[in-house]
């Protein structure tokens, strides 16, 4: 008996550490969401007799299926003419949706794939097509009856060590049973990136042909921005701090919590180096698929800034005016650029000299001919992959405080002062700009309304939000936005917003 | 002064007898297509630029106004047209301007850098006149620099121009002429050549898209559209009376200038091509220069855009989107490859099929493979000319009116430069017809926005009013054949 349990114990730290090398294989099965309806939909008058809805509301899904976009997001391209019009263009039959893995990488979820979509009731439709609930969470087929107790919550979300263990150990993680941590800033942002930037590994990238067919631009993404405007289906640290409820202090513990108050603020920081990881990684993965014998064709041009091509061509112009730089490398004009928006915020992680030294060969590059050469791009942007995981590393755990607040306020001005600001990037300023003065200095932000609407409105920094804005009906204003696009008008607001905040 | 007029008066009358004698004896159909250009003469020979100035007296080219009395002579204020309203005259000090600075710093270029000077060089190559000497200083910092002044298309007057106003002069072959620096202009080809040149490229000239983006403007010549901008400092007379077909000159000129320029931008891309597949260093592949500009630079329109509609590709492909690539500029090449089609001639139909050839090798990949653009240029080119050697060397009206109508209409209007190069054979086919209201009407639904506070070089919202444009035009060429008939 000693043996076998030796022996299962020896089977296990084996498992663990091949989990460990294979860290992000998937672990679960998905289950659907109309499970998650039965508690998630409505409190019972039990959770709120016990206090549950102090952490945590329970009427999460009845928020995703009624106002969240992302419920719809499968629906959508048969509910629309701009997602009909799209699947004629490429060709793609309308019954035949679930099966087009470019579309449902994003679009939709592996329970839906593989039903082949065939699903006829119309409530259950909006509930299983779209980006559901394990779509975030992870497939919930081993952690869905255990996750209904209240001692989940004293359960680690991951190993602090990266250790993944097989679900049946006794140390066994949230992670290890299928649930992703979306708590934490790193790896929410890279769910969320994974689609809303891309990652060829997944088949998850629009591309220049799908866009060619119709597909909305995706527009630069700060991720506290978007996730308020999701809305927001949880409780946040802050909010749950300021309750009781059961094992309040373990869940704190276990879950690492500190009393910090300065989440938004960091993860403003992360979601920023993470948003530059992800849009580099993809250029170093596409290059590399590109040089694989039947590989894609090189360049994809999606990954390139599409508006260094597609603009008016006018004079006076800003884009001629302004010094072709990246990072402090003078680009040669007349070649498509990759995207400048996300290395916008990029200076609020800290000192950049490593990275910079890296992604001058992927300008280099660009500079040497047009698209560079698929190795040589795989390569530099391999470097620069290898060092922007470093300065996320080095992000994890980093607690800000008060005086990091006006640093960072400062150092967004101060960006909007850079050469190479486009209208993606200004947003990215606005947006993080409005966060953080919204979330930490309310009396400015209040003396300065006026000056924060009027640049709410150059930007269209308020994002379309619920299931009734439809994305046909915002499409043109939004490219007419892009189009407009005056940078010194922006500077001059950044610049007033600088002198309100005393700088 | 009573012998100084006289001889004055002999001299002009004797130049315009020259002019137009040149005319009457086309020197073979070829021959305008070969003679060495004005400044490979400077070269080759070692004659000397003397400069506008010794053009200038007010006796010869220098007069405050032209002289009307009669149709056959030479106008004798050419100078002074130059002078004050021609841009070429400009074309020098435009070098040091705002909006030269502003592209040489966008190249990351000062004067205080060698590389400045090295650029410099190619700039002057059009831009500029070196006079008193055969060719440019090595660093372009010292001599004296003009314009694109008189004998950069007349040719290095060191020979001829205490000369050329005598009869035993204006009585030589054109061929004579040249042999002594003077420049055939009254050729269409030759005259097309010497512009093309410079506003389409040749082996020592090009403006490449690293320069457009840094603020060069786009070239997009045509012959007839450019000699009428610019301003002329000639009789339109004379010009009638040296065509091969008076009444048809503009015709004549618009050809030779379609034929010189898709020749000449089928020898830059050969060039560009073959640079690249031979890995020279400076080779630039893809050059976006030789792609249709608003392929690319168009707003991102709305759902469901004009471009979405017509398809992407070579050949009409409505559904599925394949491959989304940079297809060929058609600029130089709509024109002859609609006459070629329209045409029954063996020759005409090979040249436009390996045109589409080309077309299709250039949108094949994002980055086209070079060898293979090289030699279909090529050929191309070799196709181009050996159909022209072989047509008519004036279109006529009803050839151009004919391939439009058989056109497809959405082909006539699938991109910007199609539409304006039928519009400007239009122009042409009508010149003085009385329709140039309905002709305005075209040219204002393809001009660029005006602006007051900036210019714009390219047809913000094209797509929404392209079918006006082809309705326009249809209405256009119904009404012209209507009044033909009557």
């Amino acid at each position: 008996m000693r043996i076998l349990v030796t022996l299962s114990w020896l089977v296990l730290v084996l498992g663990a550490n091949v989990l460990r090398a294979q860290e992000e294989q998937q672990v679960g099965e998905y289950l659907g969401s109309s499970g998650c309806f039965d508690c998630h939909e409505e409190p019972s008058g039990a959770a709120k007799a016990r206090g549950t809805i102090k952490f945590i509301e329970l009427t999460e899904a009845e928020d995703w299926v009624k106002k969240d976009k992302h419920a719809r997001a499968f629906s959508n391209i048969l509910e629309t003419k701009l997602g009909r019009d799209m699947l004629d263009v490429l060709n793609i039959k309308q019954d035949g949706l679930a099966q087009a893995s470019q579309c449902t990488s994003c679009h939709s979820n592996p329970h839906w794939v593989a039903k082949k979509g065939a699903n006829e009731d119309p409530n259950t439709k909006y509930k299983e097509s779209g980006v559901t609930c394990e779509s975030c969470h992870g497939g919930s087929s081993l952690w869905d009856t255990r996750h209904r107790s209240v001692e989940w919550r004293l359960r680690p979300p991951v190993d602090p060590d990266g250790m993944r263990r097989d679900f049946r150990h006794p140390d066994a993680t949230k992670k290890d049973f299928g649930m992703t941590n979306v708590r934490d800033p790193e790896q929410r942002a890279s769910l969320c990136f994974s689609c809303h930037i891309g990652d060829v590994s997944k088949n998850r990238i629009v591309t220049h042909e799908m866009y060619a067919a119709g597909h909305p631009p995706l527009p630069s993404i700060e991720l506290e921005t978007f996730l308020e405007k999701m809305p927001r289906h949880w409780r946040t640290m802050e909010e749950k701090q300021g309750t009781q409820f059961l094992h309040d202090a373990a869940f704190y513990d276990v879950n690492r919590v500190t009393q910090t108050e300065y989440r938004r603020l960091e993860s403003v920081v992360m979601s920023a180096a993470v948003a530059f990881q992800t849009s580099v990684r993809m250029i170093k993965q596409q290059a590399e698929n590109s040089m694989e014998p039947g590989g894609p064709a090189w360049p994809e041009l999606a990954l390139f800034d599409c508006y260094s091509c597609h603009h008016d061509l006018k004079l006076p112009s800003w884009r001629q005016v302004r010094a072709n730089e990246v990072l402090g490398y003078r680009l040669r004009p007349g070649r498509p650029q990759l995207l400048y928006w996300p290395t916008t915020l990029l200076p609020l992680s800290g000192s950049l000299d490593r990275v910079n030294a890296r992604l001058v060969n992927v300008g280099k590059e660009l500079d040497r001919r047009p698209f560079g050469d698929a190795g040589q791009i795989a390569l530099a942007a391999g470097g620069v992959v290898d060092e922007v995981g470093v300065l996320v590393q080095s992000l994890q755990g980093v607690s800000l405080k008060e005086g990091d607040v006006d640093r960072l306020l400062l150092q967004l001005c101060q960006q909007a002062e850079s050469p190479t600001v486009d209208y993606e990037s200004a947003r990215q300023i606005g947006w993080a700009f409005v966060v953080v003065l919204g979330q930490y200095r309310p009396a400015i932000q209040e003396k300065s309304a006026d000056l924060l609407e009027r640049l709410a409105i150059q930007l269209r920094l308020d994002l379309p939000w619920g299931q009734d804005e439809k994305i046909d009906e915002q499409l043109p204003a939004a490219l007419e936005a892009v189009s407009d696009f005056e940078p010194e008008a922006f500077r001059a607001v950044m610049s007033e917003l600088r002198r309100a905040l005393g700088q | 002064m009573k012998r100084r007029f006289l001889f004055m008066m002999i001299a002009i009358a004797g130049l315009a007898a020259f002019s137009a004698s040149e005319g009457q004896d086309p020197a073979g159909r070829t021959s305008g297509l070969q003679a060495p250009l004005p400044w490979e003469v400077a070269a080759s020979q070692g004659y000397r630029n003397l400069g506008a100035r010794r053009c200038a007296s007010t006796g010869c080219h220098g007069s405050v106004r032209p002289d009307a009395t009669n149709d056959d002579r030479m106008r004798r204020d050419e100078y002074l047209v130059w002078l004050e309203e021609d841009p070429h005259q400009r074309g020098h000090a435009v070098l040091y301007g705002e909006r030269s600075l502003s592209m040489f710093r966008n190249l990351g270029l000062s004067p205080d850098d060698g590389q400045y000077w090295q650029v410099m060089q190619k700039c002057v190559a059009c831009h500029g006149m070196p006079v008193g000497q055969a060719v440019a200083d090595a660093d372009c910092r010292e001599g004296a620099w003009e314009g694109v002044s008189c004998e950069l298309c007349h040719g290095p007057a060191e020979k001829w121009l205490t000369t050329h106003y005598r009869t035993d002069f204006i009585d030589q072959t054109a061929e004579e002429k040249a042999r002594q620096g003077l420049f055939n202009t009254n050729d269409a080809h030759q005259r097309a050549r010497l512009c093309v040149a410079c506003h389409v490229g040749d082996k020592q000239r090009e403006v490449n898209h690293d320069w457009i983006a840094a603020g060069h403007p786009a070239l997009k010549f045509e012959l007839t559209a450019y000699l009428s901008m610019m301003p002329g400092h000639w009789k339109e007379s004379r010009d009638r009376k040296n065509a091969r077909s008076p009444e048809d000159h503009k015709l004549e000129l618009w050809l030779a200038g379609q034929q010189v320029a898709a020749d000449a931008s089928l020898s830059q891309l050969a060039r560009r091509a073959t640079a690249a597949a031979e890995g020279h260093e400076d080779a630039v592949w893809p050059e976006f220069a030789d792609v249709d500009c608003y392929s690319c630079h168009h707003d991102l329109g709305s759902p469901r855009s004009w471009r979405q509609v017509r398809g992407f590709g070579v050949d009409p492909q409505p559904a599925p989107i394949r491959q989304v690539t940079l297809p060929a500029s058609e600029w130089y090449l709509f024109m002859p490859a609609r006459l070629a089609a329209g045409s029954k001639d063996a020759a005409g139909q090979e040249f436009q099929e390996e045109w589409r050839e080309l077309r299709r090798a250039m949108a094949a990949k994002i980055i086209p493979e070079n060898e293979e653009i090289a030699r279909l240029a090529r050929t191309t080119r070799q196709k181009l000319d050996k159909w022209f050697s072989q047509r008519p060397l004036v279109a006529d009206r009803e050839e151009l009116t004919a391939i439009m109508e058989s056109s497809d209409g959405k082909e006539l209007v699938g991109n910007w430069d199609r539409a304006v190069q039928a519009y400007l054979a239009l122009h042409v086919i009508t010149e003085e017809s009385g329709t140039e209201k309905a002709l305005k009407q075209i040219r204002d639904l393809l001009a660029f926005p005006v602006s007051t506070e900036r210019r714009f070089d390219s047809p913000k919202k094209f797509g929404s009013v392209f079918k006006q444009v082809l309705a326009e035009i249809l209405e256009f060429q119904k009404k012209l054949n209507e009044k033909q008939e009557n």
